[in-house]
């Protein structure tokens, strides 16, 4: 073989190899860029103290890098969003929320940072969304009762089972009107064919409280004895040693992902994009499942420790059935039932 | 004294130095950009189809949406609780001022000490304490459960007169201070009469007391009620789980979350206003009216009315609301503040101090204290040296223009907190200061303007003018005299002020609750946040040691001699 064609052979491995390190080299400069800037604004929903901790492992790994987490709820948060970032006033650097189709909008109106973390090269392409969103998790519904009211053979194991009236003034939830993921588990009812469900409910004097953490809360204190809920406090609780138990309906089961990314606009860009690069890291995805409790969507990171993994259940995604149209009309109804404008 | 009077008199005919109108005009502009202000922003966005910032068109939609059928029966709802709670607190409040001021009662000073620790209580606070004691599965009904067997829950916080109950008692202690004044000041040689003339006690009261007593009572429910309808914190956490709405939660839910509607929310906040407005016009004409003899100068000392028997029944009244509206909340949240997760059972808990070391160990925590030193402590200051400034020039100054100040400084004693913060958030997220701690002092400073105004003018008007004309005869001017001469004679006034608004900002939720930012959280904020993330341990804990802090802090300055 000649030198020339040799050398024609190898063209396209060269091509490569130095993009790859075109590239290593420019996310070293974007790190280098982080470092400097040595601070992070990151708002997210993750349930506190265990979005603390999570947050805590980056600043063990990123230590130039000062982080001031904002904690709010999923819809604070896009409230929040929606009002500061078109004023200029928008601070954050880095969000994670739950998917809802206006993320996708602020997607839209270019207000999302488009970039490749090399990290993403790991993960299953639905959970990269136009190189803005990269969903890190998985949070799933699920219902949760009482073990020291309710009996595990009485323990409501289907999302019918909230409507019995043996529950009658002790079923409770998150209102959909404050969380998308209720929303979610709402769609996933319509479709498995459970319909009136905010009259049905009232009639079965379901009580609201604030967020899922108070839904769990209300739970352990016996306020309320079986609840339709999003995990990762209901995980917290048993890691505390609380007597509550979850079951995983057989049906389906509604789950919805945790979107992060940086917006196109704020002050440490880089300091997010290095925040975002890590959580979707092995180590950071690791730490995200072992602290929160739920599955993590980055490959071969194995089941979190307290409840099953996704394997064998029938995960519905809030991307696949919760359309905008359907969300105004089930807070419109439920507003309405509840007497609420 | 001719001649002082004379020197003085042609001194007001020179009108006010340029120094005095500079100072004027500027109290003026700042009261009027801080109050007008997020006004103005609701009144515009109460016309909008959007929110602030986004594409929005005009419209009356809101407006007439205010009359829709969920509006109207959370209006009415808003107003029954709030009818119900002032009644129920002035009653109460009326009755711990008797007992104190006018009764042989034994506990007097230990009373008036535990009632104003009621009153530092925040209501959010309180509101937390309760539903550990009495939601369906608190501490009460666990009780109960286990004595007489049952699981249905006797009591429910989660309802109206849940609601009711928790104003009551923390509103109760407001009663009390407003009506301590005229208690004092009333002329009790009436009341003597009326015992001499052979009046049983249950006469005198009904006959000569409750008579001369009828304005300030009058003024303090239509008080209560204004703070009544703004309550946001007490029906946001045991009204929302029982379906119980008010104005100022709807208002809440209807910016907060998903779909907002911020047009109708403005149109809420001012209907709000508008309800509270009316309450405090009305309490004004209330005061005016009042010409029943109070202060005299015959030296009568009032003869305390020996209670006899019916001092056990006293003694338990007085101990049974500083217990329920302090002591047992404060023992719970204790309790809640040490163990990792909720049983009613101690003996079943698993205890912990990782809430105290939490506490300890973030940098949010610790920021939240010193942003609540800077904008409690230095926002006070602020807003004393602004209402100071008001009260002088409304009530001795009296410039041209000096009664669009006094109603412009007595306009937010009719707006809600919440509405106050909406305003705030769509007016300042287009400045610079957006986001930051000057926000939340500027909020403050404005909401609660009427307190520092109404304490330090009601001093004002008590000072006779002569002093100052004395000052003025001798060479000073009317700065001069104002800081040598009325400043001083003010020191209980501004003292009092000064601790009635670092309590105001200490605990104000409502206002701050749609403009804090992750740097500019404050204690009551955090504890709020960590509620709401259902954090129930690390907010006792919190309520706790910003409880302690606080009242330290709070004695340290009344005890401290105040140089003026």
């Amino acid at each position: 073989m000649t030198l020339a064609r040799r050398a024609v052979l190898a063209a396209p491995f060269i091509a490569v190899g130095a993009r790859a390190h075109g590239q290593a080299g420019e996310w070293e400069r974007v790190v280098e860029t982080a470092n400097k800037q040595g601070h992070l604004n990151l708002v997210h929903n993750l349930p506190p103290p265990l979005g603390d901790y999570w947050i805590a492992e980056f600043s063990k790994a990123f230590p130039k890098i000062s982080v001031e987490a904002t904690r709010l709820g999923s819809s604070e948060l896009a409230q929040r969003f929606n009002t500061e970032y078109p004023a200029g006033a928008s601070t954050a650097d880095y969000f994670v929320t739950l998917w809802d189709d206006m993320v996708l909008n602020w997607s839209d109106k270019g207000w999302l940072r488009t970039f490749r973390p090399p990290e993403a090269a790991a993960f299953d392409p639905k959970f990269v969304v136009r190189d803005q969103l990269f969903v890190t998790q998985v949070i799933r519904s699920t219902l949760m009762s009482s073990k020291t009211k309710v009996k595990e053979a009485d323990a409501p194991k289907e999302w019918t089972d909230v409507f019995d009236p043996k529950w009658k003034g002790r079923v409770g939830m998150d209102p959909p009107w404050r969380s998308v993921a209720v929303q979610q588990m709402l769609a996933v009812w319509d479709d498995l064919g459970i319909k009136d469900v905010a009259r049905r409910l009232k009639e079965n004097g379901v009580r609201f409280f604030n967020g899922s953490a108070g839904v769990v809360q209300a739970l352990i204190r016996g306020d309320i004895w079986v609840a339709a809920v999003i995990e990762p406090p209901g995980i917290n609780a048993i890691a505390d040693g609380a007597a509550v138990r979850i079951s995983y309906p057989a049906s389906r089961i509604p789950a919805v992902g945790t979107p992060s990314f940086v917006p196109a606009k704020c002050p440490h860009p880089e300091a997010g994009m290095v925040f975002l690069n890590w959580s979707l890291s092995a180590a950071g995805q690791a730490s995200l499942q072992d602290k929160m409790g739920s599955p993590v969507t980055r490959p071969k990171v194995g089941d979190p420790k307290l409840v099953p993994g996704l394997g064998g259940q029938k995960i519905v995604l809030s991307s696949d059935l919760l359309t905008p149209a359907k969300q105004k009309a089930f807070i419109d109804e439920w507003r309405q039932v509840f007497g609420l404008q | 004294m001719n001649g002082v009077r004379s020197l003085a008199s042609s001194e007001r005919r020179r009108g006010p130095g340029w120094a005095v109108r500079a100072i004027f005009a500027a109290t003026f502009l700042s009261a009027a950009f801080l109050i007008l202000t997020p006004l103005l922003a609701l009144l515009h966005g109460s016309f909008q189809t959007g929110s602030p910032g986004g594409a929005s068109e005009f419209t009356l939609r809101n407006w007439r949406d205010l009359g829709s059928g969920n509006i109207v029966h959370t209006l009415f709802v808003t107003c029954y609780i709030s009818v119900a709670t002032s009644v129920l607190s002035t009653i109460g409040g009326a009755g711990l001022t008797w007992l104190v001021y006018r009764s042989d009662f034994r506990f007097k000073k230990s009373l008036v000490g535990a009632v104003g620790l009621s009153f530092f209580f925040p209501g959010f606070i309180l509101a937390m304490a309760w539903v550990i004691l009495a939601s369906p599965g608190g501490i009460f009904n666990d009780l109960l459960g286990h004595v007489f067997g049952g699981d249905d829950p006797v009591f429910d916080i989660y309802s109206v007169s849940g609601i009711i109950w928790i104003q009551v008692l923390h509103i109760v202690p407001f009663a009390f201070f407003t009506l301590r004044g005229p208690m004092i000041a009333m002329d009790s040689s009436l009341e003597e009469a009326g015992y001499a003339s052979g009046g049983n006690p249950w006469a005198v009261i009904r006959r000569v007391t409750l008579p001369l007593m009828i304005f300030p009572l009058l003024s303090s429910l239509l008080l209560c009620f204004v703070l009544s309808v703004e309550q946001f914190a007490i029906p946001a956490m045991v009204g929302i789980p029982g379906h119980v709405n008010t104005l100022a939660t709807e208002l809440y839910l209807l910016t907060s979350f998903s779909p907002p509607n911020t047009g109708l929310a403005a149109a809420v906040g001012l209907a709000m206003s508008a309800v509270t407005g009316l309450s405090i016009f009305a309490q004004r004409r209330v005061i005016a009216r009042n010409t029943a003899p109070t202060v005299t100068g015959k030296g009568y000392r009032v003869r305390p009315l020996a209670l006899g028997r019916w001092h056990w029944a006293a003694n338990t009244i007085c101990l049974a609301y500083v217990a329920m509206s302090f002591f047992i909340p404060t023992l719970a949240l204790i309790y809640t503040s040490c163990i990792k997760f909720f049983v009613a059972n101690p003996f079943d808990a698993a205890w912990t101090f990782r809430n105290y070391q939490q506490l300890w160990e973030s940098p949010g925590t610790l920021r939240a204290f010193w942003n609540t030193l800077v904008v409690a402590g230095g926002g006070a200051v602020l807003g004393l040296t602004l209402g100071t400034l008001v009260a002088w020039f409304t009530h001795r100054l009296k410039p041209p223009g000096y009664r669009a100040l006094d109603v412009l400084a007595a306009l937010p004693f009719g707006i809600p907190g919440i509405v106050i913060g909406l305003g705030f958030l769509w007016s300042y997220v287009y400045l610079p200061i957006h986001g930051s701690l000057m926000v939340l002092v500027f909020c403050y400073v404005a909401r609660f303007l009427p307190y520092a105004t109404e304490t330090v003018g009601a001093q004002v008007v008590q000072l006779d003018k002569a002093l100052e004309e004395a000052a003025w005869a001798s060479g000073a001017n009317r700065l001069v005299s104002f800081r040598r001469i009325i400043l001083p004679l003010l020191r209980p006034a501004l003292q009092s002020g000064y601790f009635l608004l670092f309590i105001a900002y200490f605990r104000e939720i409502a206002a701050a609750a749609l403009i804090y930012t992750a740097s500019t959280q404050v204690l009551s904020i955090s504890i709020w946040a960590f509620f709401e993330n259902a954090n129930w341990g690390v907010a006792s804990a919190l309520s706790i040691v910003a409880t302690i802090v606080t009242v330290a802090l709070m004695a340290a300055v009344m005890r401290a001699p105040l140089k003026v």
